[in-house]
């Protein structure tokens, strides 16, 4: 299976390094930042039409490392080389830096608000991770600095549920820290495997696996182990473990710069010095503690320049940010990977035989069936009539069923359980299914509209076999039949397709009925 | 503070490039050259001693290697001793002349030439990130280094 990347909008504004780009928790408003020292906000729009919302420039002395939207949309996070992190927000209005948190020695290399909300990390060249406690009123209080890595640290990542927080480092490692007992934040947890920088790592959507990438033109796939764990993993006295799993090497060629796990469809997107974008997936039944990875799309040319950063889209599927060295942030979306499942129309195709089927089970279920069943029976009479109301014009079916079906109605109670059943899901206004959705005064009624299962039992039928694989299909047709095959699916738009005798004969009769109806010859 | 090399050898400079019938011909694309690289960069001057990398055989156009079409050029370069504490500057100088003057499509990668210094590793490394070079040329103090370096080249 390959994919596609296809570019949606290019957006041109920062001169120099786009080094970093955040979406908006709601998925249509993007943050980017760079050497030019600014922040840039964008609103995202399907097709070309993005545009820049805002320009914060005042924030920063050198250029903007990072960002990061907190999870509820209201704050957005600023690292830069100037040694601080700034905070804005839109409380006012506008967007402004409401506070500026310093305390690093020199850059600022990233910046992560935990899913509470109620923390953020950063971390430093001058190798240490600090945590931070916010409070209100744009009150922020270091709650810890740590000081696990021996090099310059290059990301700091929350865990997506949990307040677990992941470093990565030019130490070659990535370090793991959760507060103890006595509230201390401690380091939990080393990953070692890279012979090179870890630039950047994500957590896919369940957090149970950290997806890494280096200097050393690699990706590792961590998976988490608890104590106890069936395979046997060695925890010693820690909560958990993780372990290396799975490298994927031999695509990149040159460092991986950044790495985007989608919590939406599973894929890993990475932004490489190489200039391109390549996307991974996990292949169908890959074993847990040994996955394997394969590379289902690949833009070689993505950017004229090095990619710093790639971010999913947290909301709409598929699409991706990206921005370079080129001073360009590109969203692309990705379309062809067949896991695309959001659709972009939803077509609601009520179905009168299934309709039919539900209104029996309700029968069924009031313990009628035996009843309608009996042809003599005043109450299977009057259900049987019911079913009649799906031939009437939508505006009449109410009225009809007050004025007539209401007034001689057999005393029974079930069967005022079964009036009242369609008074309220079917007939009265505001109900889930009301007349205009099933109701039509036309005789070519389809028992059913159900397009796919149509076509499938007439496939079926025809091929003499269950659920016969498509491709044989082909293979026959192509090898026996002629060598151009046309296929249509014809058999279930067309009104007028070959029909057997008996849907004939029902519907040459209810035309019969309808039109005496129409005429005034026949009362409801 | 006493230079870390007070006595190096010095070599003799290269003959100017021989400009040639074809390099004339404004029809003709030139593809970038070992040499043309050699020449952006042999002017450098070494930040203890009033003298060109050249001159101090730190560069040499034997150890550049340029592929045009898939944009990359290597560049090793041989501190004059094992220890020498300039040599990330140098290096750096080098980087950074380059980035400035070659087309941005290029991939360029300055390396200690292998065995010629203690800390060939580390510092190779920090020659590779691009974030701390991004970094240093944001500091001022650092900056006025090197562009004193870069000014005779």
């Amino acid at each position: 299976m390959t994919g596609k990347l296809k570019t949606i909008c290019s957006l041109k504004g920062h001169s120099g390094i786009v080094w970093n780009t955040s979406w908006h928790p709601k998925g249509l408003m993007l943050a980017s930042c760079g050497e030019d020292k600014t922040i840039r906000l964008w609103n995202y729009k399907d097709g070309d039409k993005s545009t820049l919302k805002c320009l914060l420039a005042d924030g920063h002395q050198r250029t903007v490392r990072a960002i990061a939207w907190s999870y509820c949309g209201q704050s957005l996070a600023s690292a830069s080389f100037d040694a601080t992190i700034a905070i804005w927000d839109n409380k006012s209005g506008q967007f402004e830096c409401n506070a500026t948190l310093e305390g690093h020695e020199n850059e600022v290399k990233s910046v992560a608000w935990s899913r509470s909300g109620s923390m953020l990390a950063t971390c430093s060249r001058d190798k240490s991770v600090w945590v931070w406690e916010v409070w209100e009123d744009n009150e922020y209080e270091c709650a810890a600095v740590l000081n696990a890595h021996s090099q310059d640290v290059k990301k700091v990542v929350w865990h997506p549920h949990e307040d677990i927080l992941a470093s990565a480092s030019y130490d070659n490692s990535v370090k793991l820290y959760m507060e103890d007992a006595d509230k201390e934040w401690t380091c939990v947890g080393t990953l070692s495997s890279h012979t090179s920088t870890v630039w950047s790592l994500a957590f896919d959507k369940t957090g149970d696996r950290i997806v890494t990438s280096s200097d050393d033109q690699t990706l590792k796939i961590w998976q988490k182990y608890l104590p106890g764990n069936p395979e046997g993993i060695s925890v010693k006295d820690a909560n958990f473990v993780y372990k290396c799993v799975c490298t994927i090497s031999g695509f990149h060629t040159r460092p991986i710069y950044d790495v985007t796990w989608c919590h939406l469809s599973d894929l890993i997107a990475t932004a490489c010095g190489d200039n391109s974008i390549r996307i991974f997936k996990e292949e169908d039944l890959s074993d847990r503690n040994q996955p394997s990875f394969s590379c289902v799309s690949h833009v070689s040319e993505a950017h004229l320049q090095d990619i710093n950063s790639v971010q999913w889209n947290p909301v709409i599927k598929g699409v991706l940010a990206s921005c370079s060295d080129d001073g360009l942030l590109i969203v692309d979306k990705c379309s062809t990977l067949g896991v695309q499942l959001s659709p972009q129309y939803i077509t609601t195709d009520f179905e009168k035989f299934h309709l039919a089927q539900a209104w029996y089970r309700q029968i069924q279920k009031l313990g009628l069936s035996t009843a309608y069943q009996d042809k003599s029976s005043e109450v299977g009479k009057w259900l049987r009539h019911t079913f009649g109301l799906l031939f009437l014009d939508p505006t009449e079916v109410f009225e009809c069923f007050i004025d007539n079906f209401m007034a001689d109605r057999p005393t029974n109670d079930q069967v005022s359980k079964y009036s009242d059943y369609l008074v309220e899901n079917y007939l009265i206004e505001n109900c889930d299914y009301p007349p205009i959705l099933w109701a039509s005064a036309s005789s070519s009624l389809r028992r059913t509209t159900n397009n796919c299962e149509s076509f499938h039992s007439n496939f079926n039928r025809n091929l003499y076999k269950e659920s016969q694989s498509l491709n044989t299909l082909v293979t026959v047709l192509i090898n026996e039949v002629q060598t151009e095959v046309y296929v249509k699916l014809r058999s279930t738009h067309l009104p007028n397709v070959a029909q057997d005798r008996r849907v004939r004969d029902r519907q040459n009769r209810n035309e019969q009925f309808i039109s005496q109806y129409t005429n005034g010859d026949l009362d409801r | 503070m006493g230079l870390d090399n007070e006595n190096p050898t010095l070599f003799e400079k290269s003959e100017e490039r021989t400009v040639s019938e074809k390099d004339l011909d404004d029809n003709e694309a030139e593809e970038f050259d070992s040499r043309e690289i050699f020449d952006l960069i042999r002017g450098i001057t070494d930040p203890e001693h009033p003298l060109s990398l050249e001159e101090l055989r730190v560069v040499d156009q034997s150890l550049i290697e340029v592929e045009d079409s898939i944009n990359t050029v290597k560049v090793l370069f041989t501190p004059t001793i094992p220890h020498c504490s300039m040599a990330t500057l140098i290096g750096l100088s080098i980087k950074v002349r380059l980035l400035w003057c070659l087309p941005p499509r290029f991939k360029i990668s300055v390396t200690i030439t292998p065995g010629t210094h203690a800390s060939e590793h580390a510092i190779n490394k920090q020659l590779d990130d691009k974030e701390r070079v991004a970094a240093a040329l944001e500091n001022t103090h650092l900056s006025t280094v090197l562009n004193k370096c870069i000014a005779t080249a």
